[in-house]
């Protein structure tokens, strides 16, 4: 009768020690599949995202995980969940405001007074979960007149992640994010879910999801973007791979065509073709420039 | 009674049923000992003496009928000896009953009787040898004294036999009666002790049964103060690690995005880093480049100053093109001698040709040289008014060009100052640029410095974080587990408040409500407030026993309401 209050046993964490060794595998593994740089001084930050997932997998030790992984393909599930776990998610609506402001007074007044089409197309290179294009898409809706639209591109390589921003659906402590001019864009939730809220489907519908490897050797799964976000994802890439990054960028932005990255990255130190506009701010230039010819 | 332990009282009812059976047990014992005693005295004693008195009865019987047939004339020598020798077995035998007789326990009286039968016995014995030497005496032959053997046979061994029987019938009575008394005594003593066992039992039982009864009363008051005491206890504790779960899954779940906050920043810092990095060998190269310029600048200034010295020169010049306008008019009045000559030498070839017309043929060759010299004259007069306008078109032009030369020089002197002042400036601001410049690179590399620190902080920070988000989590998982044993707990309080009550189920059920709604820690319970290691309990509503949302958002898959929930409003 008794027994069964003791049927769960914790597991023991302390077998769940990241050898230098284990660390090192992970840490070059999450660099040729995602080009993550992880530094020596992450292997905390590894053992702590990866443990409840070799928990849960069942296995006694790191070792064990790491000599499972290596025997898979690369397109298996648990090479994926290895990247879910090791991509941090951070993001907020409206994160890096000025951005968004120069978005509604400056890009967009530009792109109307020369707009070759009636679609403003946007990709958001790295979306995490979701709040980045739904802010794109509150903006881009409330700047916007009726006789022009616009589409939203937003890839991650996180799964999970995406999934979660594929939902649309958010705990209504983030609204304090958003500025209230905005608040109009959400429907509340009543009852039990009064502590949720959901992107109204106006919003969402203007939004396509995807898994995309930015470094990864596809092509961009769409081309001729107006506006590129790709923010505060450099920073985890080495320059190499960021040089790789900028050029697929640069690839399937139209001439005239703006990308903006994080407030704290810079192209400062890397070749690419894009030119500076002002801080974190870069254009391609009309005359299109052979990809590569100055390097 | 109250004050009495759980133990004591338990030690006191089974004591007193423990001395209840030792009583019943003793009494037992003792009847049977008795009985068994007097059993014993009957099949020990008196049944084997009525069997000896019997054997002796009829050894006696059988010596007899011997002796008879021995005294019968028709009786033969051999079987006469035979019978003298079971005569002889049967005196044996008889001795050795008497002895066994005499062995066995003796009675009050019986000796007398005993004395009786032996002192007739061996009269009878004397008797006896009298009739087998009267039978020796005859040599096995019928006589006299077969006769007087029979005599005696029928005589006076007969009666003495007749008395021996009448002895021994009494012992046998005696025995019978002593038997009986003894049969007697048994019964007595199993009555006796049927009674005592009956009586002990009795007043056992009802004591047993008040004792059970007043104790088993207070047991079940107490178990039962217990159990409820447990069960408001475990509902409480239930209720805690409920919330303890909970916060701890809200920690957890805070932990870890604040890991992942923590993770970004500590990644924009680094890029920052090699940003301030850039600047700082930038602000360095800016220095560098500056400092040239500086100098540049001062071989332009050193150069101005010596297009202003040239200038003076030019200025120089231009006071000697002056003089040569004076050469010039010299020239000029050079020039018009030269026209005096002129006019002269046409005055004087004139008058050659008067005087050579006049010479007549003579002077014809001399006419053709004065009118020679005339020509010449007359082109020298050509050509020094030439050379005049010349010379007066060329002291205009030169003066107008020094004139020219004279106001260029002077304004070019002045932009040629200005040249020298701004260039003066430029070298001042590239000196101040370069101060500046290598200011930036101080303060680049004081920045650099301060981001380094920033960098070891954040990345000891960060190991912080992590460490703390992955202890959230055990500390999460360890709180639902706890949570599961508080369930178990409360089930196992349940059983045993079922088993108290016997099972009654709505009392069962009560407590479990119980359990629902905790009440609030009574003194009693106090300890677990001590130090204030332990969370306070507090009644929650129905709202605060959600799961707050941020512990919710880990487990998000069956957490997080479908996008098409109806309950979304438009507000």
């Amino acid at each position: 009768m008794s027994s069964n209050a003791a049927a769960r046993v914790l597991p023991n964490y302390d077998a769940f020690r990241l050898s230098p060794g284990d660390f090192s595998y992970f840490q070059s593994a999450i660099h040729e599949v995602a080009g993550i740089h992880l530094s020596d001084g992450k292997i905390e930050l590894v053992q702590s995202r990866l443990r409840g997932h070799v928990i849960s997998l069942g296995y006694g030790n790191f070792e064990d995980y790491r000599n499972h992984l290596k025997s898979l393909p690369s397109d298996h599930a648990d090479w994926q969940e290895f990247i879910n776990l090791l991509t941090t998610n951070k993001t907020d609506f409206f994160r890096e405001a000025a951005h968004f402001q120069f978005l509604k007074e400056d890009i967009i007044p530009k792109w109307l007074a020369g707009a070759s089409s009636g679609t403003f197309k946007v990709w958001c290179a790295a979306s995490s979960s979701g709040e980045e294009p739904y802010t794109i898409s509150m903006v881009l809706d409330s700047c916007l007149p009726k006789d022009k639209t616009y589409s939203i591109r937003a890839t991650d390589i996180d799964t999970d992640i995406l999934g979660k921003a594929r939902t649309g659906v958010y705990f209504r402590s983030k609204l304090s994010e958003i500025p209230v001019e905005y608040h109009r864009y959400f429907d509340q939730g009543t009852a039990e879910i009064r502590d949720w809220m959901r992107v109204k489907p106006r919003l969402k519908a203007k939004i396509v999801f995807s898994r995309y490897n930015l470094n990864g050797t596809a092509f961009p799964p769409e081309d001729g973007f107006d506006l590129v976000f790709c923010r505060n994802v450099l920073i985890y890439f080495t320059p190499s791979a960021i040089e790789a990054v900028m050029k697929k960028l640069y690839q399937v932005t139209k001439p005239g065509g703006l990308l903006l990255i994080g407030h704290s990255e810079s192209l400062q130190n890397i070749k690419t073709d894009w030119k500076a506009v002002k801080p974190s701010v870069y254009s391609k230039s009309f005359t299109q420039s052979n990809c590569g010819s100055r390097m | 009674m109250k004050n009495l332990s759980l133990r004591m009282k338990l030690y006191a009812l089974s004591g007193s049923l423990l001395l209840v059976s030792l009583v019943l047990g003793g009494i037992g014992y003792w009847s049977i000992r008795e009985i068994t005693k007097d059993y014993k005295a009957v099949t020990s004693g008196n049944m084997p003496n009525v069997q000896t008195i019997g054997k002796l009865v009829l050894g006696l019987r059988e010596v007899r009928a011997e002796l008879l047939s021995l005294s019968m004339p028709e009786t033969a020598p051999e079987q006469g000896e035979r019978s003298l020798d079971l005569i002889a077995e049967q005196r044996r035998k008889l001795a050795e009953n008497l002895k066994i007789y005499e062995s066995l326990p003796i009675g009050p009286g019986e000796q007398e009787m005993i004395d009786d039968f032996k002192m007739k016995l061996d009269k009878q014995m004397e008797s006896y040898d009298a009739a087998i030497a009267l039978y020796r005496k005859g040599a096995g032959k019928e006589g006299p004294e077969r006769a007087e053997m029979r005599a005696l046979l029928s005589g006076k061994i007969r009666v003495a036999a007749g008395a021996l029987l009448e002895v021994a019938q009494k012992l046998q009575v005696y025995q019978e009666k002593w038997a009986e008394e003894n049969v007697a005594k048994a019964e007595a003593a199993a009555s006796l002790g049927s009674l005592l066992s009956i009586l002990t039992l009795l007043s056992g039982l009802l004591g047993g049964a008040a004792l059970s009864y007043l104790f088993s009363n207070s047991l079940v008051k107490t178990l039962n103060h217990i159990t409820t005491a447990i069960s408001e206890a475990s509902a409480q504790v239930s209720s805690a690690a409920g919330q303890i779960a909970s916060s701890s899954e809200e920690l957890s779940q805070a932990a870890t995005e604040q890991a992942a906050s923590l993770e970004e920043t500590a990644a924009s810092i680094e890029e920052m880093n090699s940003m301030v990095g850039k600047n700082r060998e930038n602000a360095k190269s800016t220095a560098g480049v500056s400092s040239d310029s500086e100098h540049t600048a001062g071989k332009g200034r050193e150069a101005v100053d010596q297009m202003i010295a040239s200038m003076n020169e030019i200025n120089r010049s231009n006071e000697q093109i002056s003089e040569i306008v004076k050469v010039i008019n010299e020239i000029g009045n050079k020039t018009k001698v030269i026209n005096d000559i002129v006019f002269q030498t046409k005055l004087l070839s004139f008058n050659a040709s008067v005087e050579a017309a006049r010479a007549g043929e003579h002077g014809k060759g001399f006419a053709v040289v004065a009118e020679e010299v005339g020509n010449l004259a007359q082109m020298s007069g050509n050509a020094a008014k030439e050379i005049s306008g010349l010379l007066e078109s060329s002291i205009q032009k030169v003066e107008a060009i020094v004139q020219e030369t004279k106001t260029k020089v002077e304004s070019g002197a002045v932009t040629a100052r200005q040249c020298g002042e701004i260039l003066g400036e430029i070298v001042t601001n590239v000196s101040k640029v370069a101060v500046m410049a290598s200011e930036i690179s101080t303060a680049s590399e004081e920045q650099a410095r301060g981001v380094q620190e920033i960098t070891k902080a954040m990345n000891q920070l960060d190991q912080v974080t992590q460490t703390n988000a992955a202890t959230s989590e055990e500390a999460a998982s360890a709180a639902e587990e706890l949570s599961a044993q508080a369930g178990a707990l409360r089930s196992l309080v349940v059983e045993l408040h079922q088993t108290v009550t016997g099972g009654e189920r709505n009392d069962a059920s009560a407590l479990g409500e119980a359990s629902e709604r905790p009440k609030a820690p009574r003194p009693a319970s106090a300890p677990v407030d001590r130090k204030g290691k332990v969370f306070h309990l507090k009644n929650r509503s129905a709202s605060e026993s959600s799961p707050a949302p941020a512990a919710l958002k880990r487990a998000s898959g069956d957490s997080t309401p479908d996008y098409d929930d109806p309950r979304f409003k438009d507000v």
